[in-house]
């Protein structure tokens, strides 16, 4: 008899033993680890901003150090050249060789399309953002953990965001962004999965503006390199030395 | 002198050729360069009734002008520490029929990273300095550099002549300590040798910066600027004088038999040593979700004339200017025309007054090709304006733009704006970038 009562027991302890959610800021982390290779790399970014059939694009180099500061290298167009972007914890600067020094700009000022400084500057969530909670999904018939982040800063990009992960794998699904009063801004969807410095990371993403209908925009990353820079090359000063 | 000029410049482009093809091949130099070409055809409309130039009759300005140039940057790296960087702008200008050609170096210099975060730079370099958009109240530096009033404000600051310098850069951890020398160079640089010190750094979310600059009088500059929310930045400049450059008109010597009432009348520049000068500036800029941003600047400016001074200037324009219509019998035009050339010399100077209001919005954006801002640049005194609009259009894949922009003058005739020789100006521009 005992032994029939401890049966169901057993497995209800199974059960929820396997039922039981990782740790948000497990996921999180998880999360980050893929869509930045390391906290000191560079890799090459294109914007690709459509409006019907017509299409805007930009090309930037990113490079990062220790996760919270990032340099953004504006490349194509030529109109562009010159132009700098920096991100050190949650301030922001923006530069242009020989026009001002550099300046203060906020995360949600954009960049083109429906991309924001914030969006390219910013490698991870964990470093803006704080789990709030987390439950299990389901999309496209895939498992997924659905986190809600709430900013940790008044200087974050967005006030909250909902992060799907793939349960599996952890890879990033998509992300929806929105403001401080709940708006819904935009999604991003996180795609093109290749192998890139052992793991496979997303190459794309989609930014789908939910404000306005029909208006989208891309970033794709290529060339990762892990690669570790000095202090000063973030330093909102040392951009004039920059070429 | 012209001639020297022509042979220093092509022999300088001769010289810089030479030495990047000599050291790409030499030691693989990384070359950058970048820029635009730009043509630009400006239509003038002058005020026939201004005061400072009656009846036309004092000065005749070109209704039009073309400009071609060269907008060029480049970038030579010979090494990881070594670095040269150039910003020239060869220019040809055409008004009326006169036409003049002229070559600026903005940038010229060489930069040493000397390791541990100390960087040496020397050369030619347009120092800018100061957190506003419409005003500078710290950059001391640039104070007497020529100025194109019609390039948007942003702009301004860009293509400007720099200063022959040395600069010594220290970067620690959230503080950088600089310090400039710009001496004064025979035939070179004839402004009075020239320094800075200066101390920035980032505090937790704020990023301020304390200077003292050394010339023929001392000043104190302070700037500040932060991110506030995710939407809104503000900035905050001051630049402190310790003495003026002020100028005033003033009466040099009667003519005519004594008790005439006729003056001719001279430049003054009171020595005001001693005596504080504050320039400051506090304003803001907000980004909508739609994207258009909205900046609000108040600056105020010591240098300016208060309202008796104003009252004063206004005075010997309106009687100068009456006489030059009017001539008194025995006296020649050419003493009321003089008196008038030298109140417009002060009229050059921008920024008359005390208290403005800059306040511009823009969308970069509109149907993905047009950058469309408008400005306005209120005198808070006599309530005179310039409207400043301008609208770009993004052609080529970015490649080429298209500029439409101009200013309107508006204001009565014994105010800053209203006393304006233009009433308006409107100029078209094609920029090919490579």
């Amino acid at each position: 008899m005992k032994r029939v009562l401890f049966l169901p027991l057993l497995i209800l302890m199974i059960n929820n033993a396997g039922l039981a959610l990782p740790p948000a800021e497990e996921i999180l982390k998880r999360a980050d680890e893929i869509r930045a290779p390391s906290k000191h790399f560079s890799c090459d970014l294109e914007i690709i901003s459509k409006r019907g059939d017509e299409e805007r694009t930009k090309k930037l180099k990113l490079f990062v150090g220790d996760e919270t500061k990032s340099l953004v290298k504006f490349v194509y167009p030529p109109a562009d050249k010159g132009k700098f972007l920096l991100m050190v914890d949650e301030n922001l600067w923006f530069y242009t060789i020989g026009i001002r020094e550099p300046i203060r700009i906020t995360p949600q000022q954009r960049l083109l399309g429906e991309v924001s400084n914030g969006d390219v500057a910013k490698v991870v969530y964990s470093v803006d953002y704080s789990p709030v909670s987390i439950n299990e999904w389901e999309i496209d018939d895939k498992k997924m953990y659905r986190l809600e982040l709430v900013a940790k800063h008044k200087s974050a990009t967005y006030g909250e965001v909902t992060l799907f992960v793939e349960k599996e794998t952890f890879n990033p699904y998509k992300a929806e962004f929105y403001t401080i009063s709940g708006k819904l801004l935009k999604t991003a969807y996180y795609g093109s999965y290749q192998l890139i410095l052992e793991k496979k990371r997303p190459t794309e993403m989609k930014i789908v503006d939910e404000l306005r209908t029909g208006q989208s925009s891309i970033i794709k990353y290529s060339n990762f390199e892990i690669k570790e820079f000095p202090e000063y090359y973030f330093q909102k000063t040392h951009l004039k030395y920059l070429q | 002198m012209k001639s020297i000029k022509k042979l220093n410049c092509s022999a300088f482009f001769s010289f810089l050729f030479l030495s990047i093809l000599y050291f790409n091949i030499a030691f693989c130099m990384d070359i950058e360069y970048y820029g635009s070409f730009v043509t630009r055809l400006v239509e003038n409309k002058f005020r026939k009734d201004n005061p400072l130039n009656p009846g036309f009759r004092v000065f005749n300005l070109a209704e039009c002008e073309s400009k071609i140039y060269l907008n060029l940057s480049m970038n030579l790296s010979f090494n990881e520490n070594i670095k040269f960087a150039l910003k020239t702008r060869p220019t040809w200008i055409k008004k009326e029929n006169k036409e003049m050609g002229k070559n600026y170096f903005d940038n010229a210099y060489i930069n040493f990273n000397l390791g541990k975060g100390l960087f040496l730079s020397v050369g030619k370099e347009n120092l800018i300095e100061g957190v506003g958009f419409s005003y500078y109240p710290s950059d001391f530096f640039s104070e007497k550099k020529e100025i194109d009033f019609t390039l948007k404000e942003e702009e301004q600051s860009s293509d400007r002549e720099g200063n022959y310098i040395v600069r010594s850069e220290l970067l620690l951890e959230n503080v950088t300590l600089t310090a400039i020398i710009a001496p004064e160079i025979d035939n070179l640089q004839e402004e009075n040798t020239r320094a800075e010190f200066k101390f920035s750094t980032l505090v937790y979310d704020t990023d301020l910066s304390i200077s003292y600059f050394h010339s023929n009088y001392g000043r104190t500059g302070f700037n500040i600027s932060k991110a506030v929310g995710q939407k809104f930045e503000v900035h905050s400049g001051a630049g402190l004088r310790f003495g003026s450059d002020r100028k005033y008109l003033r009466k040099k010597s009667e003519v005519g038999v004594p008790g005439s009432g006729i003056f001719e009348y001279e430049i003054y520049e009171p020595k005001e040593e001693g005596e504080v000068f504050l320039r400051a500036l506090i304003g803001g800029h907000y980004t909508c979700e739609n994207k258009t941003n909205y900046i609000v600047e108040y600056f105020y400016n010591q240098d300016g004339y208060d309202e008796n001074e104003w009252e004063e200037f206004i005075e010997i324009v309106r009687d100068n200017s009456s006489k030059v219509i009017s001539v008194p019998t025995g006296f020649s035009e050419d003493l009321f025309k003089f008196n008038l050339s030298l109140a417009n010399s002060l009229m050059t100077y921008r920024y008359l007054r005390r208290h403005y209001l800059f306040a511009r919005f823009w969308n970069p954006e509109i149907y993905n090709r047009f950058d469309v801002t408008c400005g306005i640049l209120l005198n808070l005194e006599d309530k005179s304006f310039v409207i400043l609009p301008t609208a770009d259009y993004k052609l080529i894949k970015d490649f080429m733009m298209l500029r439409l922009g101009g200013a309107v003058f508006k204001g009565d005739g014994e105010s800053e704006f209203g006393l304006s020789p233009m009433e308006n100006y409107y100029y078209f521009e094609t920029r090919f970038f490579f």
